[in-house]
């Protein structure tokens, strides 16, 4: 589905370049969920930046559906921590702003992003402005705006991190059903271990810069999962334990970074 | 210091019929000189008759014409111009301090040029209160443009935006509380530029009336002029808060 070779990506800095991704090689198939962790700087943005065609890579090959990745690809749901809805537009026209972008006619796209945001558990804020809206709820029209133009792939970059702890893991239990509802792949980005052993499929280690892959742990955990009971299983402390001791060596690596 | 809520409009008016009221009194008993200082009577009384002849409305019309169709050129032009410095970086690199020293050429000091050009009619009260306009948009609408949200602008693009639809649904809207604050502002530059232009030479307009009605020391008709235009900044201001606050409703 998705496929990076022997990617390297350098930005030019002031003392010469600076590698963010070294060799670094990843797969994702059709309808899984991968989690890439790494410590802070190693690089799992850029991974993602690469993926939608914002960032060229000095390097390597990057591959969608079997297609060289080159520039904005629209069957690319992206995802930031960031919030993005159009302070100016209600939720609705939010949720229906990537199809309106791409023709869809204004009563068919008012239609979908109504049932979208049903389904997202947003019905009776349509008509409302976003700054109404609480940052989970934001999240989830933004979830919803870009799931309304069904995209191959979804990738979420922190999606949660600036959301309380509670919001956070309501919106865990949120893309769980969804991945497991929809079928669709996701490429999750995150600096919380915990967040991506309950996620994913497979844990992606990335190391401290110039990022490379350092490790995978296929997640073993029963589906469908739901955050609170997955959390306290004996496997989940043993795969955390394992996991957390190799990020634990990247981290010290990291500090060692000017 | 609780009382009954009253509006601050209520304030204004009363403010303003106290100082009448002094005004009056003073001018009444001789405390100033109505010669040079008018009172508010005769303001009144020059402002019906001014009224009943159809001078006022004849001056008024010509003066709110050339304010108008400046105030549109200048702020259509100058935001068209903002809105591409703003979104093409090396142009403004270049344009901006060129832009910046025009603007701080006095435009009222080139309004003999400009009746040199275009005659003592229309067109060059326009050219002049349009001018006035037409930086106060073009640096607002850039600075506007400038200070979008990154990662709104990229969330958008990634979405699939092209230029032009993120120029359409982000950037434009983006700005429009910068293209309010200029209009608020540029209101009264127009008038003031167009009032002026008039007093440099015209043979109509509410500029050229002052003018001619200081040359006969006639204190009560400049001064009604001057109220005429007070009144016709502020009503127009009241209009344009209320626009704003129905074109900003998201804020």
């Amino acid at each position: 589905m998705l496929e990076l070779n022997n990617v390297t990506v350098t930005y030019p800095g002031g003392a010469g370049s600076l590698t963010a991704l070294d060799h670094m090689d990843l797969q994702v198939d059709r309808g899984e969920l991968v989690a890439l962790v790494g410590p802070s700087g190693c690089g799992k943005t850029t991974v993602l930046n690469v993926l939608a065609g914002q960032v060229k890579p000095a390097a390597g090959t990057v591959r969608l559906a079997g297609e060289p990745v080159k520039g904005v690809l629209p069957s690319v749901g992206y995802i930031s921590q960031a919030d993005t809805l159009l302070p100016w537009r209600s939720v609705l026209d939010n949720v229906a702003l990537a199809m309106e972008l791409r023709g869809v006619d204004k009563k068919t796209r008012r239609e979908r992003a109504r049932a979208l945001m049903a389904q997202m558990g947003l019905a009776g804020f349509e008509e409302s402005w976003p700054r109404e809206l609480s940052g989970g709820m934001k999240k989830r029209a933004a979830i919803a705006r870009v799931l309304a133009v069904d995209p191959a792939i979804l990738m979420m970059d922190e999606p949660f991190a600036p959301l309380d702890a509670l919001t956070r893991q309501r919106l865990q239990d949120d893309i769980l059903s969804l991945w497991e509802t929809t079928g669709c792949t996701i490429l999750y980005v995150t600096h919380d271990l915990t967040e991506a052993i309950t996620l994913a499929d497979r844990v992606v280690l990335l190391s401290a810069r110039p990022g490379r892959v350092v490790g995978t742990y296929a997640i073993d955990l029963p589906r469908p999962r739901r955050v609170m009971d997955v959390k306290f299983s004996p496997r989940f402390v043993e795969l955390e334990k394992t996991i957390w001791s190799a990020l634990s060596r990247e981290l010290a690596a990291a500090e060692g970074q000017p | 210091m609780r009382g009954p809520k009253v509006s601050p409009g209520v304030w204004t008016v009363l403010v303003l019929a106290v100082l009448c009221l002094l005004w009056q009194w003073a001018s009444a008993g001789g405390q100033i000189n109505p010669f040079y200082f008018s009172s508010p009577s005769a303001i009144w009384g020059s402002f019906r008759s001014l009224l009943a002849a159809g001078t006022l409305q004849k001056h008024f019309i010509v003066t709110v014409k050339e304010a108008g169709l400046g105030l549109v050129c200048g702020g259509v032009l100058g935001t068209l111009a903002g809105l591409f410095l703003g979104t093409h970086p090396r142009v403004s690199a270049a344009l901006m301090p060129l832009l910046t020293g025009l603007n701080g050429v006095p435009k009222l000091a080139l309004g003999p040029l400009f009746i040199i050009w275009l005659g003592l009619g229309l067109r060059s009260k326009v050219l002049i209160a349009g001018l006035m306009v037409f930086f106060v948009f073009a640096f607002n609408l850039y600075a506007g443009i400038r200070s979008v949200d990154r990662s709104l602008v990229l969330s958008v693009e990634l979405l699939g935006a092209t230029r032009g639809q993120v120029l359409r649904k982000v950037l434009w809207p983006a700005s429009l509380p910068w293209v309010m604050a200029s209009l608020r502002t540029a209101l009264g530059l127009s008038l003031s530029g167009a009032i002026v232009g008039e007093y440099l030479g015209a043979s109509r307009g509410m500029g050229w009336a002052i003018s001619a009605a200081g040359e006969r020391y006639d204190t009560a008709q400049v001064l009604c002029y001057v109220f005429v235009i007070v009144v016709l900044v502020i009503v127009l201001d009241c209009v344009l808060r209320g626009v704003e606050k129905w074109v900003l409703r998201w804020q």
